[in-house]
């Protein structure tokens, strides 16, 4: 038997694991872990990739075409890369209903995190204040994990919103259409604090500028949305795979957990697991549980364990996600310009805009959309197809998504429960959610605002493009067990140990008592480190 | 090497399994059907053999401890009862016996999950199914069973009769209508089928196999509806208990006239789904979703490569949205694309008509697009533009020219805008005047309401 059982192999489980096989123990990781398939041609840039492969329709649509856009599919801007597919399949088991949420659940190797576009932002004091603790205590953990994953950042106006901490990189070079952003920026940014409250900066990401690790700085191939082929854009399979090294650690796929038991004593005592090669159930003695399946998955896990023994049907409140906004924009600037595909793909510009509440500003990432693929925008464009590819033939150069998210707080009707079959397994997991009373109000202010915002840059926003994600896309997920200073039911310590159950550690999102705007996945392994350290 | 015996090889699922089958696995592979020329052509490797269960002399010779025997032949829900015993129950025996006497190396047996419904009162085809497992199971051969759900793909009796219910002005629900199914597509089940002979699952398990996703019956018939491209959720609810004695008490006089079954409410009452087993776990991640297999069924165009119809419009649509040849690359992606996404026409006879309008010459596509932008944003025609589009900014040399940029200066861009909306503008009049009248007419005729103006 391990010292410590952990499910899950998303971005908090492998630096948490990670950072207690550094200090000696003998982890056991239980995970589905889907894997990826291999980088194709990965000498190619993005247009290399067209002219070399015998198939490109087949390797960027999809042998069923899946990630063509058609005009019902409700004006998302990016089809999502067949490449990916393994993030996003399920074992057939699964069963989930919804209102008013839509949510995504990885069992990939790495989890949720290796479909992501690298933004990593620490929380600051503000963001903080329901946590138990405040950046002090977080911040080693913050540079301790820049310097694993590989980092970049550069200290600019943003600060006042990201922390600065150790480990960063240079930044990459700017592409054409975010220089020019960025310098519009520069030339008016007196008058975009004092009227819009508005600051810019570079996006705290995680690449690399410089070698590290055997991984290669970005080489500007232009295929960061399609699986980056260096390794320099970080995903949580690289920290596994640093994981795998360690002799006392044990990797254990096509598992997919079901339920945990536990004694008269709550202590935890076995965890079950669905074998999928074998198709039956396993279990597995622990000594120490660490949950960090994503807070969905968690909380199902959590639930039905629960219920099998006790048959109470619960249910965890709190749940929260970031709202999202995406905001097309072209460059009037950059019009009728060529554009050039070898550039990083995904965001290098961020932008905050301060509300009267610290910890409720408002956070937005600026891509230069370069080498995504252009059906999905063309066929939105409110003109015939023709019109509309000459437009963006002149255009592609100067188009660019502003991406806004706003910051969520635990209500009590945003609820996960189980119901249904008594086996754990075949229980259905129920999602409710619903806004905070007076979004659509708060959302149309910061949307003029931003529209004004960009206006001040140099861009237009053409009508009719603005596309509000339904939640659940953002797949911020957190809050349902949160961290808690007192003692209560349904809660966890300061530490992420559970309050009900003594030897289970909740270190993926469930924990967080709050949802600032940004990503909080730099966060979520940041927190996994320091409950490695203090608690272990 | 083994060879194959398979009973219902002419079948629905029979068709899809030869048709899946590597002959060069088997040393041969022998389908039974009482009247395989008239049914469908061999499929390559493999031989039918005219005959019935019932009548052991028409395959006895073909039965040896080197076979493997596929059970599919049955009688379906439609048939009545005498029929289905026979077929279902004694077909079965008198094939168990000859394959015991031959001692045949494996027997799998293609049930329905309607064998463990908890009740079968007025359902023989469940009896019979149950009846005919508990003597695959008393045997003693080595045994496989599958109870596959609701079987969804081209020619499925099932889908095609759901779609009938769901395509009425008022769509019947029995019952409440949370009763569950979990629809399995044909070639995934003949997937599961060929792990089991590949794996040499014949331990005696009996597995349960449904698709990926389990939904209530009224869920799946308004969804077959939204996707059919009627917006109504006119429901109306039909008490399942009385109805079911009804019928059956009815089919006792007027046999099979009826055109419900009691047999066919079935659906409605128990849940049809399947419980979790390793095989389909491991499979299910390429699983068709329940939409897919709806669109699929709904299609009325699933189009293929070497279409000299889609070769066509590729060609014209191709010339008019960048002026060039399209290669034979780009028309085998096109109609690639269309076998996938197994489009529907959509409403009426509108859609259809607009694709032929614009198919004819380049010049025609434009006042059909533009008319198409505004009037009709997600119908056939923009989704066949949008495929080409998205083929094309993938496939060398096109890509070059779509990424190419043009006037270079903002005025320049104005002016060329300019009057490129103005010309949009030229071609959507004429297009409204004429277009707009048929549009109207094919809702009035279908009785339906296309979907709403979205995105504009």
């Amino acid at each position: 038997m391990s010292d410590i059982t952990v499910v899950g192999s998303g971005a908090s489980a492998v630096h948490f694991a990670l950072s207690v096989l550094e200090k000696g123990y003998a982890v056991t990781m239980l995970d589905v872990g889907y894997p990826p398939e291999e980088a194709v041609n990965p000498r190619d840039t993005l247009n290399g990739l067209k002219e070399n492969l015998v198939d490109p329709v087949d390797y960027f649509l999809g042998k069923k075409f899946e990630s063509l856009i058609l005009p019902d599919a409700g004006k998302e801007y990016y089809g999502f890369p067949p490449s990916k597919n393994y993030v996003f399949r399920a074992p057939g088991l699964l069963r989930e209903r919804s209102e008013g949420f839509a949510p995504l659940f990885s069992f990939a190797r790495g989890g949720l995190a290796e479909a992501w576009t690298g933004g990593a932002y620490a929380y600051n004091d503000a963001e903080l204040a329901d946590f138990p603790f405040g950046y002090d205590d977080l911040e080693p953990f913050y540079s301790r994990v820049a310097g694993r994953i590989g980092m970049l950042g550069a200290r600019d106006d943003l600060e006042r919103f990201h922390p600065w901490h150790a480990n960063l990189q240079p930044p990459l070079e700017f592409d054409e259409h975010s220089a020019l952003l960025y310098a519009a920026y520069e030339r008016k940014r007196e008058r975009l604090q004092k009227k819009h409250s508005c600051f810019m900066g570079r996006s705290r990401l995680a690449v690399l500028s410089r070698d590290m690790d055997g991984r290669q700085a970005c080489d500007y191939s232009g295929r960061c949305l399609w699986g980056c082929p260096s390794d320099s854009l970080y995903v949580p399979s690289l920290t596994l795979k640093a994981c795998l090294g360690f002799p006392r650690f044990t990797y254990i796929p096509g598992m997919l957990v079901s339920h945990f038991t536990y004694g008269a004593d709550d202590r935890v005592a076995t965890v079950t697991a669905w074998d999928l090669e074998k198709g039956r159930p396993q279990d597995f003695p622990v000594k120490k549980l660490v949950l960090a399946a994503g807070t969905l998955c968690t909380a199902r896990i959590f639930l039905a364990s629960i219920q099998r023994r006790t048959g109470q049907s619960m249910e965890l409140s709190g749940l929260m996600d970031n709202r999202q906004v995406l905001i097309p924009f072209i460059n009037l600037k950059l019009a009728g310009k060529p554009f050039k595909a070898e550039t990083y793909q995904y965001h290098q510009l961020a932008m905050g805009i301060e509300t009267d509440d610290p910890r409720h500003f408002v956070h937005g990432q600026i891509t230069t959309l370069k080498t995504g693929l252009l059906h999905p925008i063309i066929e939105s464009v409110p003109l015939d197809l023709k019109t509309s590819l000459f437009l963006s033939r002149n255009l592609h150069a100067a188009l660019g998504v502003a991406n806004i998210n706003f910051h969520d707080d635990r209500r009590p009707g945003n609820r996960v429960a189980i119901a249904g079959a008594p086996d754990p397994l075949r229980a259905e997991l129920r999602i409710r959610y619903a806004p905070p009373p007076g979004e659509k109000k708060r959302l149309q202010g910061l949307i003029s605002r931003v529209k004004a915002i960009l206006l001040q840059l140099g861009a237009a926003v053409p009508p009719g493009m603005l596309h509000v994600r339904p939640m659940g896309a953002s797949v911020h997920y957190a809050g349902t067990i949160p961290m808690n200073r007192g003692k209560k039911s349904l809660t966890a310590t300061a530490n992420c140990r559970s309050h009900d159950f003594d030897n289970l550690y909740f270190v993926d999102g469930t924990c967080f008592p709050f949802l600032p705007a940004k990503n909080l996945t730099f966060t979520l392994m940041a927190n996994a480190a320091r409950v490695a350290e203090r608690e272990f | 090497m083994e060879s194959l015996f398979v009973t219902g090889g002419s079948g629905f699922v029979g068709r899809c399994l030869l048709a899946a089958l590597d002959p060069g696995r088997f040393r041969h592979v022998h389908w039974l059907s009482r009247n395989p020329a008239q049914r469908m052509p061999a499929p390559a490797g493999t031989q039918p053999v005219a005959g019935d269960l019932n009548d052991p002399e028409s395959y006895r010779s073909l039965l040896n401890s080197n076979v493997t025997v596929v059970h599919l032949a049955a009688a379906t829900g439609r048939a009545g009862p005498a029929q289905q015993r026979t077929a279902n129950v004694d077909g079965t025996r008198v094939l168990l016996g000859e394959c015991s006497r031959a001692e045949v190396r494996r027997f799998l047996h293609v049930s329905s999950i309607a064998a463990k419904f908890p009740e079968k009162k007025h359902y023989p085809y469940g009896r019979a199914k149950e009846e005919g497992e508990a003597l695959v199971r008393a045997a003693g051969l080595p045994y496989a069973i599958l109870r596959p759900t609701i079987i969804a793909g081209p020619g499925s009796p099932v889908m095609a009769g759901l779609q009938r219910l769901a395509a009425l002005p008022l769509m019947p629900v029995f019952g409440g209508g949370k009763t569950r199914i979990q629809p399995i597509h044909v070639d995934d089940l003949v997937q599961v089928m060929l792990a089991v002979l590949a794996e040499d699952r014949f331990q005696g398990e009996t597995l349960d196999i449904g698709g990926p996703q389990a939904v209530s019956i009224e869920d799946f018939l308004l969804r077959m509806r939204r996707l059919s491209g009627s917006e109504r959720r006119r429901v109306v609810r039909l008490p399942l208990r009385p109805l079911i004695p009804l019928l059956a008490a009815g089919e006792k006089v007027l046999g099979q006239r009826l055109p419900l079954s009691a047999s066919q409410l079935y659906t409605f009452r128990h849940d049809g789904v399947a419980d979790a087993n390793p095989l389909t776990d491991k499979l299910a991640g390429g699983f068709r979703t329940i939409d897919e297999m709806i669109a699929e069924s709904l299609s009325l165009t699933v189009e293929s490569g070497g279409d000299p119809r889609l070769e066509r419009e590729c060609r014209v649509f191709g010339r008019y949205l960048l002026g060039r040849e399209m290669n034979p690359y780009v028309q085998a992606k096109y109609a690639e694309g269309h076998a996938a996404l197994a489009w529907d026409r959509g409403p009426g006879f509108f859609d259809p008509l607009l694709v032929a309008i614009a198919a004819r010459h380049p010049l025609t596509v434009k006042p059909c697009d533009a008319y198409a932008r505004f009037f009709r944003p997600q119908g056939l025609l923009r989704k066949k533009l949008v495929l080409l589009l998205a083929v094309l900014e993938l496939t060398p040399p096109y890509y070059r020219s779509i990424d190419a940029a043009g006037p270079g200066s903002l005025p320049g861009l104005f002016v060329a805008v300019a009057w490129k909306g103005f010309t949009m503008v030229l071609a959507l009049v004429p297009a409204v005047i004429v277009l707009l009248p048929l549009q109207v007419l094919s809702r009035i005729t279908r009785g339906r309401r296309a979907p709403e103006s979205e995105n504009v």
